[in-house]
């Protein structure tokens, strides 16, 4: 596929999902990024905003399949995994695949569980695969997790390590939608919308379609000021007055993968800086540990990757 | 004896002699030392009746100077309509002989309708055309849309914010130093220059950077984005979308030169001149713009007809002026501030109601000591002194009674003005005024001997007018009125700066106080738009010390990060544990299970729990354990805090 075509999807897919995810036209858009740069999303939204059914249109549009795991503080890392069952008709144990095995997971409220649970689906996420019992087994590609947090509730949490939150391409923030997007999608249910029935949404996709839209992404030039651009950018979280721990090199990688597969959403086959510039903050915000002086401030990540974007000089700029 | 008698006769008769010779001689300087203005036994000023050579030298610079472009309204019919009035046409349509064709013709066509207008100040025809007019109040608008346009973001700046939650600051900027980056080029012509040159020269890549520069700083002039250099090329559509037409030709172009600075496009010829035809009319358009407005202006301000030069209009003095310096007279502009005349002057002209007091002083004591004035309408100062005033509306209908006059010719004297003088006293008395020129009895023109020296007073100051000297015999009266030329003749009015002792009052006399103050409150914008300082510039002061508990909950983040509940319980269990024992040990070590029962009773707690809770907080004071953040901790330390307060612990 060439990048018209790749950027032509992509739209598409956009616009059958926004159909029934009203308002939240910049969370499907960074979705879909996130997709295309084989990356996992970690999404931060008080509850009914949308994030299920996001997940689940997107598993209808694009083809693929779709489990939810809902975290709680007795799930076991083997609820996530899968574990082997002794079967007693055959006669030894067969290894029963956990929701972890689908191309898309929809990992709620990660916060709730233990550690120890966390880290098993970590691990899946990084490694694309999944060992028990000293076997591993490869998980499915395309594979994505989405995994959501409730900002409010902080009581029986278990917040992610800042080690761990470094493996999630993207922190996306949900908003309430608009006012106009609230009405048009109680005029949805008027009519007759169901969340739980998404027959009427169309699958433009498939399995093989994405992982080739995915390798799409290595037709996309990246010019050695942009590389700069972005290590630029990375490095000047490392100096932060206000910052205790900047971001990683992992952060500069997942800066260059999105900025790639914004340039194939816009129909382009080279990066420009804004395309680093625009999602800086979903690729920074949750790799950055600000100081407990700068927090009391009220001083939040996104604060600190403003400053360092207005201070970083834009390549090709004639200013 | 005889000769001595004779000697003494004959002295006598030459110290009469010398006597004599001596009186003659004084009376000699006396008359020489005598104004020039004055005759010997004559109650009116030297005068220079013309004779025939005279009158045809006239008639010849009238001609000449009639013909000239200063007094566009004798020859050219626009002009002439423009500027014809009834006091104008009551002039030129006399009987008497006209010399500028171009407002009798104007005059005659349309009389009726000024007798038929109530105003003297009516005009006709005036208006250049309808396309002049839409152009003129065309400019204006686009004028006014442009002054706006600029003013706008300060407008809005000054509009109170919305009630929204203040984000906090981005904090302090990253501390590593940034290598100077060299100056950039940020004139849109040079840019355009360079463009240009460097397509000749065939580097078409600095050809493309040129021409987006010039594009960004094109915008950035017209305040259309900010241009900065951490600014994105999307950041600059994104400000540009309240207009997406812009937004949109820019938007192609930025990703033309996207192409060639990040893309796998080379800078061709080709790809050049494509940005050149899509940047150049966004660049050039606001030039063209610009123009536009500024255009009709110029057209407005073309042509000799359009000259605002007062003096060349039908009530001017440029005719005068000329023919006076044609006869060798010097004419000068006094201001007459020091309160003197200069010393070579030797006769005033005064114009008009307007001229401040001080001035009369100075031209009425000048005039006492031998000056002669003329003045052109009466004023409260020279009723006072003269007591002699105009009344009335007396239009004169034929040529004025005139003096009696050494002339070979009489003169055919115009006055257009409707106003007569009234005399103090009656004519022929000793101290009455000559009348100059009468009209039907009532006196026009009058000289009055002042003190040394003498004012003519006129009427009406239509007399001196460019138009009324193209009609008759006016400018030879004229003339002969101002007499032989010698000395200057100084020009004395408000609009000579007539001698206002202050600047505001001259600025008000020469009406530049409107100008004036749209200067001053065009250089307060600049200087508020450019973020000028009108004070010491002070930085905000910072925040030196912080309060003790912003620490303290700094400290308990920390705690709370690292998930260190049962080292801050061990913390403060032995804290707790020690107050509690001092406050009521009274001295003496208390056990455990004594210092429970004392607590109980204080606070009224059950001593069972109190007993728990002690135990507990010595366990954790004497071995914390490994943490794991376990909530309870944080309950145990609360549980604690409520023994301490209400034992007479610190709130």
């Amino acid at each position: 596929m060439n990048v018209e075509e790749v950027s032509a999807t992509l739209k598409r897919l956009s616009a059958e999902i926004a159909r029934v995810l009203v308002g939240q036209d910049t969370l499907i858009e960074h979705t879909l990024i996130g997709l295309l740069a084989r990356g996992h999303l970690l999404i931060e939204g008080v509850p009914g905003l949308g994030k299920t059914l996001l997940v689940r249109c997107l598993g209808r549009v694009l083809g693929l399949s779709f489990r939810r795991i809902q975290f709680t503080p007795d799930l076991m890392p083997s609820d996530v995994t899968g574990s082997n069952v002794y079967s007693e008709a055959e006669g030894r144990f067969s290894f029963v695949p956990g929701p972890v095995f689908a191309q898309l997971v929809l990992a709620d409220e990660i916060n709730r569980a233990p550690a120890k649970t966390q880290s098993a689906l970590l691990e899946a996420m990084q490694d694309r695969s999944v060992t028990v019992d000293g076997e591993t087994r490869a998980l499915p590609a395309p594979f994505l997790v989405l995994a959501t947090q409730n900002p409010v509730e902080s009581q029986g949490t278990y917040p992610l390590p800042e080690a761990q939150l470094d493996r999630f391409l993207l922190k996306l923030e949900v908003r309430h939608p608009t006012r106009q997007a609230e009405a048009n999608m109680l005029k949805n249910y008027l009519a007759g919308f169901d969340p739980t029935d998404l027959g009427a949404l169309t699958v433009l996709s498939s399995e093989s379609h994405v992982l080739e839209m995915q390798r799409a992404l290595g037709e996309v030039r990246v010019a050695s000021e942009i590389l700069d651009y972005i290590t630029d950018i990375v490095q000047r979280t490392r100096s932060h007055p206000a910052l205790t721990l900047g971001a990683s090199p992992r952060a500069s990688i997942a800066l260059l993968c999105v900025a790639r597969a914004r340039a194939l959403w816009e129909g382009r086959d080279f990066v420009t800086p804004d395309d680093v510039k625009s999602y800086a903050h979903a690729v920074l915000r949750h790799r950055l540990l600000l100081q407990p002086d700068a927090e009391l401030e009220g001083t939040t990540a996104d604060h600190c990757i403003d400053g360092i974007l207005r201070d970083t000089v834009v390549p090709g700029t004639s200013a | 004896m005889r000769l001595a008698f004779a000697r003494r006769s004959c002295m006598v008769s030459v110290r009469r002699s010398r006597l004599a010779l001596g009186f003659a001689a004084l009376a000699a300087a006396l008359s020489f030392a005598v104004p020039a203005s004055a005759e010997e036994g004559s109650s009116e000023p030297p005068r220079a009746p013309l004779d025939v050579d005279a009158r045809e030298r006239l008639e010849r610079d009238l001609s000449r100077l009639v013909a000239g472009p200063e007094l566009a309204f004798c020859h050219d019919a626009t002009e002439a309509m423009r500027r014809a009035n009834r006091e104008v046409c009551r002039v030129v349509l006399t009987n008497a002989r006209q010399r500028c064709p171009a407002m009798a013709r104007a005059c005659s066509a349309h009389f009726a309708e000024l007798e038929s207008n109530g105003s003297d100040e009516a005009r006709f025809g005036q208006v250049p055309g309808a396309l002049g007019s839409i152009l003129f109040w065309g400019a204006l608008v686009l004028l006014g849309a442009a002054v706006l346009r600029f003013l706008w973001p300060l407008l809005e700046s000054l509009a109170p914010a919305p009630d929204v939650v203040q984000k906090p600051s981005a904090g302090p900027s990253p501390t590593e130093p940034t290598t100077p980056r060299p100056p950039q080029e940020s004139d849109v012509e040079r840019l355009l220059a360079q463009a240009e040159r460097a397509r000749n020269e065939g580097r078409f890549e600095h050809a493309v950077a040129a021409l987006y520069g010039a594009l960004v700083h094109f915008l950035g002039r017209e305040q259309l984005i900010t241009v900065e250099p951490a600014r994105t090329n999307g950041d600059y559509l994104r400000e540009l979308s309240p207009q997406p037409e812009l937004a949109a030709s820019v938007r192609q172009a930025f990703r033309s030169v996207e192409r060639v600075q990040f893309g796998h496009s080379e800078a061709t010829a080709e790809l050049c001149s494509e940005l050149w035809s899509r940047i150049l009319p966004i660049v050039k358009g606001g030039v063209a713009l610009l123009a536009l407005v500024l255009l009709p202006h110029t057209l407005i301000g073309c042509g000799p007809r359009a000259s605002l030069n007062p003096e060349s209009l039908p009530n001017g003095h440029h005719l005068l002026t000329k023919l006076l310096r044609e006869r060798g007279r010097e004419v000068r502009h006094l201001a007459l501030s020091t309160g003197e005349v200069d010393d070579d002057v030797s006769q005033l002209l005064v114009f008009g109601r307007d001229t401040s007091p001080e001035v009369w002083s100075t031209v009425l004591a000048w005039a006492e000591e031998g000056g002669s004035v003329i003045v052109t309408e009466p004023s409260e100062e020279l009723t006072r002194a003269l007591h002699v005033d105009r009344e009335g509306s007396f239009a004169c209908t034929h040529a004025l009674e005139l003096a009696p006059r050494a002339l070979a010719q009489s003169l055919t004297v115009i006055d257009a003005g409707a106003r007569r003088l009234r005399l103090p006293d009656a004519p022929g008395s000793k101290s009455a005024p000559r009348v100059e020129a009468s009209c039907d009895g009532s006196a026009r023109i009058a000289t009055f001997h002042y003190g040394e020296g003498y004012v003519t007073v006129l009427a009406n100051p239509e007399l001196f007018g460019n138009i009324s000297l193209t009609v008759g015999d006016n400018a030879a009266f004229v003339l002969e009125l101002f007499g032989p030329p010698r000395g200057a003749l100084g020009l004395v009015g408000s609009w000579t700066g007539g001698g206002v002792t202050s600047p505001l009052r001259a600025l008000q006399n020469a009406g530049l106080s409107a100008l004036m103050l749209e200067l001053l409150v065009v250089l307060l914008v600049f200087f508020w738009h450019r973020g000028a300082a009108f004070g010491i510039p002070r930085d905000p002061s910072d925040l030196a010390r912080r309060a003790f508990a912003d620490h303290v909950r700094a400290l308990g983040r920390s705690y709370a990060r690292a998930k260190a509940n049962r080292h801050a319980l061990s913390q403060y269990a032995g804290f707790a544990l020690e107050v509690l024992r001092e406050r009521f040990g009274r001295g003496a070590p208390l056990s455990l299970i004594d210092l429970a029962g004392e607590v109980a009773r204080r606070t009224g707690e059950r001593e069972g729990e109190v007993m728990r809770l002690l135990t507990e907080a010595h366990e954790a004071a004497q071995d914390p354990g490994p943490d794991h953040g376990h909530p309870a901790d944080l309950q145990t330390i609360e549980k604690l805090e409520t023994l301490l307060y209400p034992s007479g612990g610190p709130q």
